[in-house]
């Protein structure tokens, strides 16, 4: 079969590579229908997940059509269509039975090495390292599904590839991101990055009651998005302000926003001095996250507020605004998303009417473009928001 | 006196049960059928003991009496009157005193004052562990949905712990307490011990030693912790083994990655996964090795030559779960990471 694959820092291709099949009772075998490049891809091509072997087969959001499953699915059947959850979760152990499924106990192989770095290990997840499994990703023609039992949803209406897809990762981390701030009606929350992820978070947070999403970027396109799909209040840092903080508290009556939200994660830009010093630090090794956006949203945050972090971190961050953050009584809310939790729920939104996800969506292309699409989606350029593969 | 550092070892295992709350107290109330030289060793004073043959004097007091007696005898040799008699017999009986570390005063008398010492190296019927030589291995995990009760079960039937331990061969019961167990040793050799079970509380506990002549003398314990409100069991194994060649032989093992510690932490993780999941979770690393293993596994699962039952624990789907012979271990997952060599999976463009 054709997959993407990764061969180095900044390059993918696409090769010819045996198919998977069935090793374990629950898995199942699907014929990949649409996939999706995520933002989260672009840590592993840039170099900034360790762990990544060349020929890694990557991908962690897609759907499609299962051909083949083990002895112990006993709900799918050939011919079902399913999207897959990015997190690899057993269904039975203490975290997936509280709808902690990306804490997983018992679905990576490599838990060992990611206890040794975390102290506890984390669920597998496709594509997307051997700390995390080692497990092949969805960019390809077929997947191995793992645990499929548990975690291939199936889409019984006739609802087309493109608004589903992102029930698998994006649309469940940007809700999460959004319902973890637990929203009351006439909160206002503000939203750093415009990216797939954030655009469901401004999203799910008008639908969870928010008066008021305020929206950080620095591309106009991406903000052009979350106001127009969503209605969002948008604000470019590089050019709207010179202090994001004092803005925000302003735009809000003193008060500052309700919750914040992180979409932005470890590889954050800034403006100034001071993205030079962090890119520096990182480069330097002196830290591995690079934290201008969660200083931010720290200090930006209302009293009593949630920061909530959808955004990935690895790794150790310096000058954490704690002081702050005690002084203001906030509430920190992170972690890879339960996507299992909110997929058929969402499902429903999507079936119902009251959501269109394939809205983000900036190119469809084949398979065989994803080389050139990472690039394209790294460096933001052809207005890139989000792009779907076609196997 | 011989006995002591057994009690100790062994002891060592039942404090263990004792730090474990309820269990442990109840272990120690049940432990009536546990080991009757235990029971002995653990007052200290033994047989040798009151009867005073044995060592009953401590090493500060025997260099005293060294001391003390040499000057008396050095005293007794300068003097030409009747003194030098009484003053060389005691002198004498000083120096024996002290390089025996056997005080008949004290023996007549049932006094010790060496029963805090610990011998080197263990005798005896009761010995088990050499404190000074073993290696301790601890560790803890929960297993969530399942009862105490169920998980005791299978671990009390000893021939299912090589299932659970991969370089155990095998383990064969003779009768309700003593077993014969084969372990796989490096560079393809194997050992072998007999052990007893020295303390069992169904439901709770299970003790077992080697017995006298083993190759590699070792202790264990299992306990099993039921947590309230449903939050699973909590199961905490300690071993305790004298490497066959010592400290040494530990860290050129773990060279090779087959550290006793390490191996029973990843065996129990396995055994977690098994229990809860019904199945390891095996990732499709691109690589010969792991295609190859993928293969076997295959073919074992395609004969049915599984039965990985687990004492009937899988209730998911009975008959139908499977357990790998080979799956990755963590010299696989070290393997598998951490290397920057190019896959071995030959991109066919």
């Amino acid at each position: 079969m054709r997959a993407c694959c990764w061969q180095g820092v900044e390059k993918v291709q696409v090769d010819r590579v045996p198919d998977p099949e069935i090793i374990n009772p629950r898995d199942a075998l699907v014929r990949i229908t649409s996939t999706a490049i995520c933002g989260s891809d672009l840590h592993l091509y840039g170099g900034k997940v360790p762990t990544m072997k060349r020929g890694d087969i990557l991908g962690h959001e897609f759907m499609g059509v299962v051909e083949e499953v083990g002895k112990g699915v006993r709900n799918l059947r050939k011919g079902d269509r399913i999207a897959v959850p990015f997190d690899i979760a057993c269904g039975n152990c203490y975290y997936c039975q509280n709808d902690l499924w990306s804490l997983c106990d018992n679905s990576n192989p490599n838990a060992a090495a990611l206890e040794e770095l975390n102290g506890f290990s984390s669920s597998g997840l496709f594509g997307y390292s051997h700390l995390y499994g080692g497990y092949a990703g969805g960019q390809a023609e077929y997947v191995r599904v793992p645990f499929a039992d548990v975690g291939g949803l199936k889409i019984e209406s006739g609802i087309e590839d493109e608004k589903v897809l992102f029930l698998t990762d994006i649309f469940p981390t940007g809700y999460q991101a959004a319902e973890q701030c637990g929203i009351r009606r006439g909160d206002v929350v503000a939203v750093w990055g415009a990216g797939p992820v954030g655009q469901f978070a401004v999203a799910s947070a008008f639908m969870l009651g928010a008066s008021r999403v305020l929206c950080i970027d620095r591309f106009d396109y991406r903000l052009a998005k979350a106001r127009d799909l969503w209605g969002a209040e948008i604000l470019n840092y590089e050019r709207d302000t010179d202090d994001i903080v004092e803005t925000l508290k302003q735009m809000t009556g003193g008060r500052g926003p309700d919750h914040v939200i992180d979409a932005v994660g470890m590889e954050a830009h800034g403006t100034g001095f001071y993205d030079e010093y962090e890119r520096g630090k990182q480069f330097a090794k002196i830290q591995t996250d690079r934290a201008a956006v969660l200083r931010q949203a720290i200090q930006a945050c209302g009293k009593g507020g949630t920061v909530s972090l959808p955004g990935v971190y690895t790794g150790f961050i310096d000058k954490f605004p704690m002081g702050q953050a005690f002084a203001k009584g906030l509430t920190f809310k992170m972690g890879q998303t339960n996507t299992h939790k909110y997929m058929r729920p969402l499902l429903e939104k999507i079936e119902r009417g009251e959501i269109d996800p394939s809205r983000i969506i900036s190119h469809v292309v084949k398979l065989d473009d994803a080389p050139r699409m990472y690039e394209v989606f790294q460096e933001k350029r052809d207005d890139c928001l989000k792009v779907v593969l076609k196997p | 006196m011989t006995m002591v550092r057994m009690a100790d070892g062994a002891a060592a295992l039942d404090e263990d049960a004792a730090t474990w709350g309820e269990a442990g107290r109840r272990a120690r109330r049940a432990r009536s059928h546990a080991d009757p030289q235990k029971e002995h060793g653990r007052h200290g004073a033994t047989a040798h003991e009151s009867r005073g043959e044995g060592r009953n004097v401590n090493a500060v007091e025997r260099a005293l009496s060294l001391a003390a007696g040499a000057w008396l005898a050095s005293m007794a040799l300068k003097r030409k009157d009747w003194s030098a008699l009484a003053l060389g017999v005691a002198g004498g009986a000083l120096l024996e005193r002290g390089v025996s570390g056997h005080c008949p005063v004290y023996g007549a008398l049932g006094v010790t004052t060496a029963r805090d010492e610990r011998p080197t190296r263990l005798h005896g019927a009761a010995a088990t562990v050499d404190a000074k030589k073993a290696q301790r291995i601890e560790r803890a995990m929960t297993i969530h949905g399942r009862g105490a009760d169920e998980l005791y079960l299978f671990w009390r039937r000893l021939e299912n712990l090589p299932r659970i331990f991969q370089h155990l061969e095998s383990v064969t019961e003779h009768d309700a307490r003593r077993s014969r167990w084969v372990a796989k040793a490096p560079a393809g050799r194997t050992v072998e011990w007999e052990a007893e079970i020295v303390n069992e509380v169904p439901g709770e506990v299970i003790a077992w030693k080697s017995l006298p002549g083993s190759q590699v003398p070792n202790a264990g314990s299992v306990n099993f912790r039921e947590l309230p409100a449903g939050r699973g069991v909590e199961i905490r194994v300690v071993l305790e083994y004298e490497p066959p060649a010592g400290k040494l032989g530990v860290a050129v093992a773990r060279l090779f990655g087959e550290e006793p510690a390490i191996q029973v932490r990843e065996d129990l993780r396995r055994y977690k996964a098994l229990v809860e999941a019904g199945e390891l979770p095996v990732s499709e690393i691109p690589g010969q090795g792991e295609r190859a293993r993928v293969a076997e596994f295959n073919a074992q699962v395609s004969r049915g030559d599984t039965g990985a039952d687990l004492g009937g624990f899988q209730e998911r789907a009975p008959g139908e779960a499977h357990e790998p012979t080979h799956v990755p271990t963590p010299a696989d997952a070290e393997r598998g990471i951490n290397t920057s060599e190019p896959a071995t999976w030959e991109a066919r463009t």
